[in-house]
């Protein structure tokens, strides 16, 4: 017959969570066992778990086996019962007679079982006490009280596991901060940047002569071409030059980070290089970070190759002009309409000299001008003609062979007194050698013109503004490409022929300044710099042009820049939150931390009560200028996203005016300097329990980068809030178990005071209660130092002035920490020590003296400790009779530290000598 | 003519909520010869002390629950009844000394008797 409780899911769960079961003993579960065969002074007496098919014992006197199967079990049926289950006679009772316990070996007769009751009800098993014989008259009521009280105590130790639980909890944590450093792992892998940890092989010298790859993400192995996790360099680059392994050698030696643009033989490509050390420095570990600038270099060099061609063209026509290629002349007599003109002129025209001798109108000289070009000659003629003054102009002339060639005409015309045009005479100019110049001119600039604009990297040409002083303040923008605008986010059209300045009035100086030094000293420079007003970062080169001029080729790095500021700012974090031991200073840094990252102006922590909708904001970060918004906040005062929180989602607003969700509320989230917000829910199962904000006073544009940062940190922020909340639930469990557990202390001492009233010899009375005292002064140093390993020299201490001899024992030793099993027994021993002493020894004439000595002897796990009890200055002592029962106090001290002997006790005329040892690791064991 | 009545002995209120503490605490106050009363909440021993003028010492616990703490009970005490003693026993740590009320004497639980026993008779001497 099984009781049905025995298999209630809900008492069967609580003791499968308390995870208790096939544990090894544990003192305070033994300590309880045999207090209770002594108090009901049975010969039996178990704390028995009964599960779902067996029962179970965690402590047992007077019982071989550490289960039984549930037939045997009479445990299960204190399951049911209020209060004590007592069966007078095991033997007559039905649900006990048949049971093999009873009925063969060990013939058990009498049962009394307290219930060991959780805090929510469950009764998962008992103490119990047994005995072979019946017992009519069961137990005296100071029994029965006695065996409650024992009961509860082992129901609180049970409840002490739950604390150890707790601990399990902040390891299970520590595992979830492993998993959000696996996120971080994935930014990196999926950032654009070529990323790489490399460790640095040094030959016998300390020269750096290869390194192998220890990590690489795809963006490494993509512009590599290959999968280079464990392979050395020189597996697939041979030939590589000295440069890299000297350059990264000396960052892996020294620490000092590296920044260089390097061009690589082995790869044919240039790299931007960015080498710092990580790790330990024994290691010799350092992180690349690398991009390859192969095109950007390339387009400079091709745009410095154009602009040096076009130069060069406009030199050789100027020295065609010098040399005065003047191919013929003409005079042109207007009122008469008549042209004389020289041979060469003549010949240029296809004209046979003669005519040209004797003169020929403007239409015959005409006739052999490309057809194209008449319109355009005419009309410069009658402008000439109708102004006065210089002519000139270039046009096409068909000669004798049948081509057409270029010549330039250079003329005035002159006017008489009253200004009536009269003649009209000039030169040829031969410019076929020009135009063709010109042409190539041309073309070199669409070439320059069309690779300017295909390339991805942003261009620009930029012009320097002077002050009167000569000083430069400004830069205009005189060519930008297509590239430029997509990158900087203006039309190209917009900006050229306005200044930086004009068009980003916020820019930062440097962006001035840096130009103006290319331009003064002739140097490139490259660069990464933000623009605080567009909320980017841009990486270039910006080299000179000429005199005023400078070129920038550059490209936007914002992603990068942010994934090396959030991975700087997320090892901050890591570092920060492990020293911290509080939840507000957590937040507070940890929000510092976010705020700086994301160029937020507010960013903080709060703890969610979801039933009142309210978050609780301990402290803050906010930016100078802006209002912290610490204290209680309602969540329906600043919008109606708490049901995106509630279900976990993230909530990303990048306009309170305009969001649904916040709009009416925007004037009061405006007044408070939000106009962007960011809220990161922190949820445990399944329950919204804080959230991590991010506020931006002004417009701020997202990333899913900014997303996912956020909530790295969030998680880590939870993580280290649920240490610092366990750990502060720790020690207050430990002090409430401290406060029960002498209550409990004392209430032994009034049970034993009111039991043994009546008792005429006082001697064991008193003895018994100086013991139980001795245990609570162990007790007590083991609360100051929260359960945990207790200073040898201070348990010493605390007993011996508890026995009241503080001054008479001398103290001496190295230092050694104590488990809370050896603090327990070494007390009780000094105490019979103390009290022999006291009684017999050293410390019963006023002049006698003790001294404890200790020491460690051997090395690691061999470690032995040997303490030396030495009384001098009493009476001879007396050794103890050999023969009959030996006393508890005795029996106790033979026990030794820790309760398996080792103890060597002597009787030299001197005085009482104590020698006893025990394995170091034995004393520390919890 | 009268019964020559036995001079009154020294009356200690004993506050303890836990039965089996304050049976022991009452034995040894009778044990050290004076006479005792026992209550077991701070609003009783109120009481007590409201229609007894004759306690001299009061011997408390302060991890008692409901109403007032012990503590709180201890420093009434001080303020109403400035000439009365105070023996003060916690199973919790042991309070800093301005945590207790002035003349106010504190023993962590478990005590030791006889350590009880010698204040109380310093304390009515």
């Amino acid at each position: 017959m099984i009781p049905s409780v025995v298999t209630d899911p809900a008492r069967l769960a609580a003791l499968d969570a308390l995870a208790i079961l096939d544990t090894p003993a544990e003192a305070g579960f033994d300590d309880a066992v045999r207090l209770a065969t002594r108090l009901c002074a049975a010969p039996v007496a178990l704390v028995s778990f009964v599960a779902g098919e067996r029962q179970w014992f965690k402590a047992r006197v007077g019982f071989p086996h550490c289960e039984t199967d549930l037939n045997s079990s009479v445990c299960k049926f204190v399951l049911d019962e209020p209060d004590l289950l007592i069966i007078h006679d095991l033997a007559v009772d039905p649900r006990t007679s048949k049971n093999p316990l009873v009925t063969g070996e060990p013939g058990i007769r009498f049962y009394a079982g307290a219930p060991l009751r959780t805090i929510e009800g469950h009764v998962l098993g008992s103490l119990c006490v047994i005995d072979t014989v019946p017992r009519p008259d069961g137990l005296s009521p100071e029994q029965a009280d006695d065996l409650r009280a024992l009961a509860r105590q082992v129901s609180r130790q049970l409840a002490l596991r739950r604390v150890i639980e707790s601990r399990d909890e902040t390891l299970e944590a520590q595992e979830a901060l492993r998993e959000s450093e696996d996120r971080f792992k994935t930014i990196l892998e999926t950032v654009e940047d070529a990323f790489a940890i490399v460790q640095v092989k040094f030959d016998a010298d300390d020269r750096p002569v290869n390194y192998r790859f220890v990590e690489a993400n795809p963006a490494f192995e993509r512009q590599a071409g290959v999968n280079l996790r464990g392979k050395w360099v020189t597996e697939f680059a041979p030939d590589l030059e000295q440069f890299w392994f000297d350059t990264y050698g000396h960052v892996a030696k020294t620490g000092e980070p590296a920044t260089f643009e390097k061009y690589a033989e082995a790869f044919k490509r240039w790299f931007d290089v960015r080498a710092v050390r990580v790790g330990n420095p024994d290691e010799r570990r350092i992180a690349i970070l690398f991009s390859d600038v192969t095109g950007r270099k390339k387009a400079e060099a091709d745009l410095r190759a154009s602009e040096a061609v076009a130069r060069q063209n406009v030199d050789r026509v100027q020295l065609a002009l010098a040399a005065g290629a003047i191919i013929g002349t003409w005079f042109w007599d207007l009122p008469t309409d008549r042209f004389t003109v020289d041979e060469g002129f003549a010949r240029s025209f296809g004209l046979d000299p003669a005519l040209g001798r004797e003169g020929i109108p403007l239409a015959q000289i005409v006739a052999t001008v490309h057809p194209d070009d008449q319109a355009g000659l005419g009309a410069a003629i009658s402008n000439a003609i109708l102004r006065g003054g210089a002519y000139a102009h270039q046009y096409r002339v068909r000669r004798a062979d049948g081509c057409y060639y270029w010549i330039e005409a250079n003329g005035r015309v002159d006017r008489g007194p009253d200004g009536t045009p009269l003649s009209f005479p000039g030169v040829l100019l031969d410019i076929e050698d020009r135009r063709a110049a010109q042409e190539a001119l041309r073309e070199s600039e669409a070439h320059w013109r069309g690779l300017f604009e295909r390339l991805n990297e942003g261009f620009l040409v930029g012009e320097i503004v002077r002050d009167e002083a000569s000083r430069i303040t400004d830069w205009r923008y005189v060519d930008v490409n297509a590239a430029w605008g997509a990158l900087i986010g203006f039309k190209p059209e917009d900006v050229i022929g306005r200044t930086i300045r004009e068009v980003l009035p916020a820019v930062e100086d440097e962006w001035i300044d840096e130009f103006a030094a290319v331009v003064e000293t002739g140097h490139a420079v490259t660069f990464t710099r933000r623009v605080g007003s567009l909320c980017r970062w841009y990486e270039g080169r910006a080299f000179p042009l000429g005199r005023e001029r400078f070129g920038v080729i550059f490209l936007e790095v914002t992603a990068r820049v942010e994934a090396d500021v959030r991975r700087d700012a997320l090892l901050e974090l890591g570092d920060r939150l492990r020293d911290v031991a509080d939840v507000p200073t957590l937040v507070d840094a940890a929000a510092g931390i976010l705020a700086r990252a994301t160029d937020a102006t507010r960013a903080g922590y709060g703890l969610v009560d979801p039933a009142s909708e309210t978050v609780e904001v301990l402290t803050d970060w906010h930016a100078p200028g802006n209002v912290s918004v610490s204290g209680i906040h309602g969540f329906r005062s600043y919008g109606s996203y708490i049901a995106n929180l509630k279900r976990g989602e993230v909530v990303a607003i990048d306009d309170v005016t305009l969001d649904p969700r916040t709009r009416d509320a925007a004037p009061t989230l405006l007044s408070i300097g939000v106009r962007v917000l960011l809220n990161v829910p922190i949820l445990e199962r399944g329950r919204l329990v804080g959230i991590a904000f991010v506020h931006w006073s002004d417009s701020h544009p997202f990333t899913e980068d900014d997303l996912a940062f956020v909530r790295t940190v969030a998680d880590r922020v939870q993580i280290a809030v649920a240490r610092v909340q366990a750990e502060a639930d720790q020690r207050v469990l430990n002090e409430e178990l401290s406060h029960r557990l002498k209550n409990t202390l004392a209430m032994v001492i009034s049970i034993a005071s009111q039991t043994l009233r009546t008792v005429p010899d006082r001697a064991p009375v008193e003895a018994f209660e100086r013991r139980i005292h001795a245990l609570a002064s162990a007790h007590d140093v083991l609360l100051r130092q929260s359960w945990a390993a207790a200073p040898a020299r201070e348990v010493m201490r605390a007993v011996l002035v508890n026995a009241g001899h503080g001054d008479r024992v001398d103290v001496a030793g190295p230092k050694l920490d104590l488990g809370t099993r050896a603090t327990l027994s070494l007390s009780l021993l000094l105490h019979e020590l103390a009290t022999n002493a006291a009684k017999y020894g050293a410390l019963s004439v006023p002049g006698g003296r003790v001294a404890i000595d200790w020491r460690l002897e051997g090395q690691g796990e061999e470690s032995e400790v040997t303490l030396d009890w030495t009384e001098r200055g009493g009476p001879p002592p007396v050794p103890p009779a050999t023969t009959g029962r030996k006393g508890f106090g005795s029996r106790l001290i033979r026990l030794g530290l820790i309760g398996t002997g080792g103890v060597d006790l002597r009787y030299p005329a001197s005085g009482f000598e104590a020698t006893m040892r025990a394995p170091l690791v034995q004393l520390q064991h919890s | 003519m009268g019964q020559s009545k036995p001079p009154a002995r020294p009356v200690i209120l004993v506050v303890e909520d836990e039965p089996l503490q304050r049976l022991m605490a009452v034995d040894l106050v009778e044990d050290a010869g004076f006479d005792v009363v026992d209550v077991a909440s701070a609003a009783e021993a109120v009481r007590v002390l409201e229609s007894r003028p004759d306690i001299r010492v009061v011997f408390t616990d302060i991890d008692m629950p409901g109403g007032l703490n012990g503590m709180q009970f201890a420093a009434t005490i001080r303020d109403r009844w400035p000439p009365i003693e105070l023996i003060i026993v916690s199973g919790k740590r042991t309070p800093g000394a301005e945590e207790l009320p002035a003349r106010g004497v504190f023993f962590a639980k478990p005590y030791k008797k006889e350590e009880i026993t010698a204040i109380m008779q310093r304390m009515v001497r």
